[in-house]
């Protein structure tokens, strides 16, 4: 009766038995196995050999041994299967468990009401609030705090009622197995079951998105044998969780790599049997199947899958085959070929280290030009090693589309806004898998990468780190570095003198001007670019790092030392400032 | 081996039969561990369509192994019976061709 489940009952769960239970399981499969091979060793060879009997009945005695060992085997797998659901139940029941728990937590701390279903009744108003200047908006603020308890209530009863509805039938599948196990259909079931239990596992997996810190929690509750199943199996939802260990997601990122390089030479492949095709048919001559243009898009779409792979060749190259070293290795943290491709990866074990620098690219970021962001995070890494203070892990983060064009893209907030929930994520998701005392984190942002960073601080509140610095912002889509919950002792703004993101006036400013249109193409100010308040200017209230002269794209030059300052920031040494920009 | 023809080796037969009953019989011993942890899961957790599942899972499989097991030690038990028979008769034929006497 699993619709007959309710909030309590979820609450009240106790999944580490279930998993007990097939911690048993598992350990009789691994007894029948050793009781298949005593026998097979010391009762099957000699019996065949003929060095004990040979006759008539030898060859009845063998014949019925054989079927012995037969079911025995049979009885292993199907005790192995049984462990496997038994143990993905019991992980899937203490997300949904430890959801309900935290939730009802946050409920009553609320003052509201919960009822078994899973409605939640908010706090009435006291009598001050009655009183107060709106208690209709108080009223309805409490309403829409009910309702979202309810609503996350509802979800986290349903992935337990779905899991105790698919464990059953799985098991209901091996109990009939049980009663007859040579019959064909029963043979059919028991294959059926045996997928439902994989399907188990991928639906228990934890969705992206969902709380790094209970995602670590389910995982850390899983043995080693259930992890390598889901790497192995599921390592397209293993590989991005926020919150899974580095070592494993590297593991599952990089099958992640060889499925998508493996797909997409297919593609690439399939596309220039089409221009060839294409090549001959375009004779002006001939009746052409193909709209005009069409070789031009088929050509783009060649350059642009080649040039993917060509970024995938790089990070193989990087990554090698093996472990990576924990203090030295190339660990791929993320890897996804979809729109421009979306890679993490990071020198040195971020789960480990002392100091860990996540940079955030700007504009033209994508697969295809991976080695740029690869290159930047390795001189950073090296920059800050040699300041001597522990171990470094420099990761490059290039987990949203980043705008492509300077011009037509990278004026808009969209593409921060669609990025923030998934670099906060990233953030939390290194707090929480972090080994030993917390690491000291920075994120670094270059260009519309510090767009990006401001609008994800501005929408939590803050970043889960201890230092944030932006190269070469445009703005951060606020005035003042109050706002994006940071403070100024922790804020760093590097500008290089020649930086051409100072052309980056706010050509909205510029053309909403009420004289009307065309008298609005004045320049603006140096301190207010497209995206707010330049982060370098004196009035956004940051601090403003030295990085030297240079342009756009020199900040991680290594030939003069300036790289120094800012590994100074990330390894939490001395670090050298200069004036902000004046208005 | 066809025909008529055979070979045994008594002792070994013996000892083959006593491996594979002692084999029955620890086996018969372990599938009591089916049951048990998923009883206090089943128990702890009423109304959860898993238990009820897990239970008749628990107790198929264990019905079905003990049944096996027992098989296994009935088996290994007529072999070692067998090699001791063999060996007996042996005994007995040669004990019978010894009290052949001349007559007199």
């Amino acid at each position: 009766m699993s619709g007959g489940l309710d909030v309590f009952a979820v609450r009240d769960a106790r999944p580490e038995l279930f998993r007990t239970a097939g911690t048993e399981w598992r350990r009789f499969a691994d007894r029948l196995r050793a009781r298949v091979s005593e026998l097979a060793t010391g009762v099957q060879a000699p019996l065949a050999g003929g060095q004990a009997w040979t006759g008539h009945a030898q060859e009845a005695a063998a014949a019925r041994l054989d079927t012995y060992l037969r079911q025995l085997r049979l009885a292993e797998q199907e005790s192995r299967t049984v462990a496997a659901v038994l143990a993905g139940a019991a992980d899937a029941f203490d997300l949904a468990h430890d959801q309900v728990v935290s939730l009802l937590a946050e409920a009553a701390r609320a003052g509201c009401r919960v009822q078994a279903d899973g409605g939640v009744t908010p706090a009435p108003l006291t009598v001050a609030e009655r009183h107060a200047d709106d208690p209709a908006s108080v009223l309805a603020h409490r309403r829409r705090q009910a309702e979202g308890y309810a609503k996350a209530l509802k979800v986290a009863l349903g992935d337990a009622v779905d899991a105790d509805a698919r464990a059953a039938a799985a098991l209901r599948r091996f109990a009939a197995s049980a009663a007859d196990p040579d019959s064909f259909q029963v043979l059919l079931d028991r294959l059926a079951g045996a997928a439902l239990a994989a399907e188990l596992s991928r639906a228990d997996i934890p969705r992206v998105g969902t709380d790094p810190a209970a995602v670590h929690a389910w995982w850390s509750r899983l043995d080693e044998e259930t992890r390598q199943r889901l790497v192995a199996h599921f390592p397209d939802l293993v590989g991005p969780l926020d919150g899974v260990p580095a070592r494993w997601r590297h593991r599952a990122n990089v099958a992640n790599l060889a499925q998508a390089e493996a797909r997409l030479r297919g593609e690439l492949a399939g596309l220039l049997a089409e221009r060839g095709r294409l090549a001959g048919i375009l004779d002006p001559y001939d009746d052409n199947p193909y709209p005009e243009g069409a070789d031009r898009e088929l050509t783009a779409r060649i350059v642009a899958l080649q040039e993917k792979l060509a970024g995938i060749e790089q990070l193989r190259s990087r990554i090698g085959t093996g472990e990576p070293d924990e203090r030295t290795g190339l660990f791929l943290l993320k890897f996804a070929p979809d729109g421009n491709g979306r890679v993490i990866g990071s020198f040195g074990n971020p789960d480990t280290a002392r100091h860990v620098a996540v940079q955030v690219p700007g504009t033209t970021a994508r697969l295809g030009a991976i080695d740029d962001e690869v290159l930047r995070a390795q001189r950073l890494w090296e920059a800050t090693r040699r300041h001597g203070n522990g171990s470094v892990a420099s990761v490059f983060w290039l987990d949203y589309d980043a705008p492509q064009s300077l011009y037509l893209d990278a004026t808009r907030a969209g593409f921060a806004t669609d990025g923030a929930p998934a670099l906060n994520g990233f953030l939390h998701g290194l707090r929480s898998t972090h080994e030993g005392p917390s690491s000291h984190n920075t994120v670094i942002g270059h260009s519309y990468g510090s767009t990006l960073i401001g609008v994800t601080a501005e929408q939590h509140h803050g970043l889960p780190v201890d230092d944030t610095v932006v190269l070469g912002s445009p703005g951060m889509r606020v005035d003042r570095v109050e706002q994006l919950g940071i403070s100024r002792q922790h804020f760093y703004a590097g500008l290089a003198e020649g930086d051409e993101i100072l052309n980056a006036r706010d050509p909205v400013v510029t053309m909403s001007d009420p004289n009307g249109p065309g008298t609005g193409l004045r320049v603006g100010r140096e301190t207010e670019l497209w995206h707010g308040t330049n982060p370098a200017a004196d009035r956004f209230g940051g601090q403003r790092l030295e990085v030297g002269p240079g342009n756009h794209s020199s900040y991680w030059n290594t030939d003069d030392g300036r790289l120094d300052n800012l590994g100074a920031v990330v390894s939490g040494d001395q670090v050298t400032l200069r004036p902000g920009l004046p208005e | 081996m066809s025909g008529d023809q055979f070979t045994v080796s008594p002792a070994e037969l013996t000892r083959i039969g006593r491996l594979a009953e002692t084999v029955g019989q620890g086996l018969r011993r372990e599938s009591d561990a089916l049951t048990g942890p998923g009883r206090a899961a089943a128990g702890a957790h009423p109304g959860w369509a898993i238990s009820g599942a897990l239970t008749a899972c628990a107790d198929g499989w264990h019905t079905r192994v003990t049944g096996l097991a027992d098989q296994l030690a009935l088996y290994g038990d007529r072999l070692e019976r067998t090699g001791q028979r063999y060996a007996a008769g042996d005994a007995r034929i040669a004990a019978a061709l010894d009290a052949i006497r001349p007559a007199g």
